[in-house]
Order: structure tokens, then sequence, then C-alpha cells
């Protein structure tokens, strides 16, 4: 599941990164590309871990139920749509007005997923697959997001 | 035999020997404490000032009777030049008095090299003086965070304002990249931050919704990051001005009346005159993404922002007159670049350098000065920092590519070059391939374009990648709308040569 919040938050910076950096290869030196991306990668790192604890609280408070007993499924879903919807609200730039009604779609798509398709073995196991897989994010993203905030970390107090 | 106590002749003779010496010693103390009072600089950028569009400078609307009253009892420059067409390259040639060939702050957040974080005004006039910064415009604010070690007090970018969308941490010197990636990159308009990011800018939104009502202000031309209130901000920093009897160099940069254009109630019924913007042809390099009528009408918006930010700047003067400043201050009100409305162009991210994108005000009051004089030969932003430097009887540097104003021991000399330049989508540690320039000579003027290929004109127009000119008679033309290149050829040639000199010096920027 965590590889799923990592998949969205990191996916979404480091496309915005490749769209950037073009114009920054035209008025930034390597080295300052390099911190900037260290600074991404940080921040990364901490709201992975903060949407990570979000999920994480029912369970703890709760664990014996439906939310903890069919955790994977259900966190990795409701995250999913969580952070899709966040995606879109970007991408359409939409207006204040409008986020009520990108909300009204999160709720009908997760109660879509967590009644009723949930309910669909071959669909569960299909979630479950892919949430799996995306643990290979955790192991190639992770590292460098702890070294970069190291990195960051030294630099503030050696400079 | 008791001891004789009334005082002797001889005793007399020796008293008197010391009298001289403490009177030396009482005059070093006085110096000492400060009684040798230097006088206080007060610098005052407006943001995305055009001088076209002031009453002070001849425009038909009143849109700035109050900095008519401030110049009644200054020095007007009438022909003053940016050195660059926005914020980030024009407020680093005012700080540090050379062009952007050679501080190289010439893009969006951009920063001057490493060799000029120290040549700049508040590090030259030294702690003699308090110095004081503060601006509303973030690229402004990483170069005040650059000079931070020579700044004594650096106030918030949010300072009076009501909500902020923008990262600084004015303490954060020396790791001012940060601001860069955070409000450039993670926590932009469009953040790159998925979770933060949009909490954040919604969280802006929702804030910045509640605190307007719809009777009370428009805002035209963009959601604005800092949310402010005009009378606010220039009242609260009018108060901040040091009262201390030593000395101080303030440096407030305003960010109005910069876009997006905030209407009040009491500005937004002026100029419903019939007065119409001259219409000019599209020009090659704009992106021509608005029609003349919008143009006049967003040109409107702009002058009515404009008046309003000339009432705030009433009361901030009428501050320092009422507290003594007009007495014991330089007062400079200038800008950091204009504002195009004209050829296709909106604003001032353009590499266009006609006059309204880079002919800006500056009105300088000396102490106790009560009469207005008037220069009208060309001068540029990096004449502000040399002459200061020279009001405050410190040594001008060598690399300063400013010369002493008219008025303050300069002289009107006709015949000087002044440039203006935009090479935002250049590299700043190579040469500078795209590039515009407008060298001033007298009243002519010569603008020169160079490495364009992106722009819709130039894809049909292969001359604005070899190299463009264009040459205007200001006196004669001041819309600039008769090109004189193929008319006026040896004047043209002797110009093309001195700009193309001044250019290929700027390639060797190492040794600048």
């Amino acid at each position: 599941m965590y590889g799923v919040i990592i998949l969205f938050t990191y996916g979404w910076t480091l496309y915005r990164f490749v769209w950037k950096l073009p114009s920054w290869l035209i008025n930034l030196t390597i080295k300052e590309i390099f911190i900037g991306l260290c600074y991404a990668l940080t921040t990364n790192l901490f709201e992975s871990l903060v949407v990570l604890t979000i999920i994480l609280i029912p369970a703890l408070i709760f664990p014996n139920s439906k939310w903890s007993l069919e955790f994977v499924f259900r966190a990795s879903t409701f995250v999913g749509i969580v952070l899709f919807t966040f995606i879109r609200i970007l991408k359409n730039d939409a207006l204040i007005n409008d986020l009520p009604a990108y909300g009204l779609y999160a709720i009908a798509a997760t109660a879509l997923l967590q009644f009723v398709l949930i309910k669909l073995n071959w669909f569960h196991n299909l979630i479950i697959g892919f949430a799996e897989r995306t643990i290979v994010f955790i192991y190639f993203l992770l590292p460098p997001s702890l070294v970069a905030a190291f990195f960051l970390g030294i630099r503030r107090l050696w400079i | 035999m008791r001891k004789s106590t009334s005082l002797n002749r001889r005793d007399i003779l020796k008293l008197g020997m010391f009298a001289p010496a403490s009177m030396m010693l009482s005059k070093a103390s006085q110096k000492i404490k400060g009684g040798t009072k230097k006088l206080n600089i007060i610098v005052i950028v407006l943001d995305a000032l055009t001088a076209s569009s002031m009453s002070l400078y001849g425009h038909v609307r009143q849109t700035t009777p109050n900095m008519e009253r401030f110049a009644s009892k200054s020095n007007v420059y009438h022909s003053h030049y940016s050195g660059g067409t926005f914020t980030t390259a024009g407020t680093s040639s005012l700080l540090t008095g050379t062009y952007p060939w050679k501080h190289r702050a010439i893009n969006l957040f951009g920063y001057v090299t490493e060799k000029y974080t120290n040549r700049n005004i508040f590090n030259l006039l030294g702690s003699e003086y308090f110095r004081t910064a503060f601006t509303q415009n973030p690229y402004a604010d990483i170069l005040l965070s650059q000079f931070g070690a020579s700044i004594d007090r650096h106030y918030e970018i949010d300072s009076f304002a009501k909500i902020n969308l923008y990262s600084h941490d004015n303490n954060d010197r020396v790791l001012f990249e940060k601001y860069i990636y955070d409000d450039s990159f993670l926590y932009a308009e469009n953040p790159a931050s998925l979770f933060f990011g949009t909490l954040k800018k919604y969280a802006y939104e929702f804030k910045k919704d509640r605190l307007m009502t719809p009777a009370n202000e428009k805002i035209i031309g963009g959601v604005p990051r800092l949310f402010f209130s005009v009378e606010d901000v220039f009242s609260g920093m009018a108060g901040e001005v040091p009262a201390s009897p030593d000395s101080s160099f303030v440096y407030y940069h305003f960010y109005p009346p910069h876009q997006p254009y905030i209407i009040s109630p009491e500005v937004e019924n002026l100029f419903t005159d019939a007065w119409e913007h001259v219409n000019k042809p599209i020009h090659s390099l704009s992106t021509n993404a608005t029609t003349q009528e919008e143009t006049a009408e967003l040109l409107l918006m702009y002058e009515r922002y404009l008046a309003r930010t000339d009432m705030a700047f009433g009361s901030f003067i009428n501050h320092l007159e009422e507290n003594g400043y007009f007495e014991n201050s330089y007062i400079i009100l200038t800008s950091d670049h204009g504002e195009l409305f004209e050829r296709g162009a909106i604003g001032h991210l353009t590499p266009l350098v006609y006059e309204g994108g880079i002919h800006i005000p500056l009105i300088v009051h000396s102490p106790g000065q009560t009469e207005r004089k008037n220069f009208f030969t060309p001068t540029s932003a990096v004449d502000v920092m040399p002459t200061l430097l020279s009001i405050a009887n410190r040594d001008i540097p060598e690399w300063c590519d400013g010369q002493l104003l008219p008025g303050f021991g300069g002289t009107e000399d006709a015949t000087r070059k002044i440039f203006t330049m935009d090479a935002k989508l250049s590299t700043p540690s190579q040469e500078l391939k795209i590039i515009s320039i407008a060298m001033r000579q007298g009243n002519n003027k010569l603008h020169y374009f160079k490495g364009f290929t992106d722009y819709r004109g130039a894809r049909k127009n292969d001359s604005y990648r070899r190299g463009k000119f264009e040459l205007y008679n200001i006196a004669n033309d001041p819309h600039e709308i008769t090109d004189l290149l193929d008319s006026q050829t040896d004047l043209a040639s002797s110009m093309k040569d001195s700009l193309l000199q001044a250019y290929d010096q700027s390639k060797n920027f190492n040794n600048l």
C-alpha cells in the first residue's frame, strides 16, 4: 500500500521535474538542479509518510474493523482514488468552487470499490497484485530520498 | 603646618595647559557618539511602473497627482531607463550599478553571480548605515537574500499582508535556492508536490475568497499569491522607517502597480474618458494573445491600479514629510522596469524593449529641497548606486557601469550610451545568445534582437535569429512607429558599431 502512495506522490513530482528540466538546463547549473532534485525527493518522502500515517491511524485505532481486515485492498484503493483526484484537480487547474464536484466523484468511486467491487474476487486479486508490484518503487525511490534528506541536513549544518 | 588649598599662579598655569586638550577631547567624544549625523537615504521602488502611464511624465490621465506633488520638491529625470525588462534583471542593475551582462541575474528566479553578492549598495554603504530592506516581489527577495549579509533588517515578504502563498524564509540567506524550488516548483501555482502542494494551494484560495467580498475589490489579470491591501502595506512600512538618530539606508520595493490589478471602489470609475492608446503594429516577437480592445481594457485597469498606488504613495510621503524626513533624507522614487501594452505584448515578460517596457520614473529629493529641477538627458538605473555612494562619501568602484546623476555631480551628456537588455532565455554562465538590447544615445534609440527562433514571427523571419536592428528618434517619434534604420544609414551604422562592441565585451563575462 505504501508503494501505491509512492507511485502517485513521486510519480507526479518526477513528471513535473522532467517537464521543467529543459528550462532549468538553460539557467541553472547541474549542481543547482541536483539540489532541487534533493528538495523534491525529500518533500516526497515526508508527504508520502504523512499520507501513510493518515491511512494507518484508523487501522491502529480500530484493529478489528473492516478497514483493518481488508487493509491492503481498502487502503490502496482509497489512497489511489484520493491522489488520482488530486492529480485531476491540478491538471484541470480546478477553481475552488469545483472542488466539491471532484470530491463527490471521489466519494462515489470509493464507495463503488469499497462496497461493491471488493466482492469480485478477480478485481480484489487484481488490486492486491497491483499493490504488491508497486513495492518495487519503495526499493528504488526510498533510499535516494533518504540520502537526499541526509545531504540537505548536512548542507544546512555546514554552510 | 597646614597645606595651602588655594590656587596660586603656578597652579593656574598648569591647569591652563590642559584646557586645549580637554576641549579637543570634548569634540572627539561628540563625534564618537555620532554627533556628526549623516543623512538618511530612502529608496522606494514601485514594481512595473512605466513612465508612459504617469501624468507626472505627461500622460493625459491624471494617474499620479501625489507623485507630482513629491516631484515638486525633487529632481525629475525624464529619460530614465531600467537595466532590464523584468524584476530580476532590473532590480539587480539598480542595486549593483551594473548592466545584466555583468551581474548575470537574467532569468526568472535568477540571481547575481557569486562575484556580485558583495558588489551591492548595502555592502558598499557599510555598517555605519542601518540598512533596511523590504520587498513584496519574490524575485527581488531572492536578490535581497543574496545580499543579506549586508542588510541589518530584512522584512518578510508578507509584512502587513493578509495571506501569503510564498515559501520564503529570510533567515535562510545561504540556501536561497530553496525559495526557488519551493515557489517555482514544489509549491508553485501548479505544484510539483502532489499532497502538500495541492493542500497549500487550495487552503490559500479558500482563505483569499473569504477575505474578499464582491462589493469590495476586483482582481484583474491573475490570482495574487500574496494578498494584501495596498493602503495597509504602504502605511505599515511608512511606520517602519527608522527614526533613530543614526543614519539609515532604507530600500522598500512595493509590488503595486504590478499585476494582478486590485481595483478598489475608489478608482473603479476613474478615466472614463475618450482617450485612446496609440495602436501599433503587432511585433514578430510578441505572443499577440490579446486583441486591441482587450489591450486597451487592461491598460485602463493598470492605470486605475496605478492611481490607487499613487494615493497610497501620497500617504506614505505625507508621513515622511510630517516626521521631518524631507529635511534629513534623500528620498528616491523609481521602478525596476516598465510595463508594455502594445504591439501584441502585455506586461514585461517579453523580449521587446520599447519605451513602455523600459522607460521608468526617477525622482530624487534632496534634504531641504523645495523646488523641482528637470533633467532630460538619458540616465540609467545603474547610475543610482554610484550617486548614492557619492552622497554617502563612499568611493565608486571601478567595476560600476553607472555615472553620477546630473544634479549630483554628473553632467548632462547627450553623447553617452545607455543600455537595457533582456536575455531571459540565455544561460547566465555562457555567452548570451538569445538577447534583446536597447541602446539610447541622445534622442536616438537602437533596438537589437538576436537568437530568437521560437516566436511566431521569428519562425518566418530569420533575421531575428541572425540579428535584427530597429532605429527610432524618441524626441520626434516617442511612440517608436517610424523605423529610421534604412533612412539614417550613417547614424544607424555608428550606433550599431557601438552596440555590437558593448555586446562583444559582454561575452568575456568572466573578466567583467
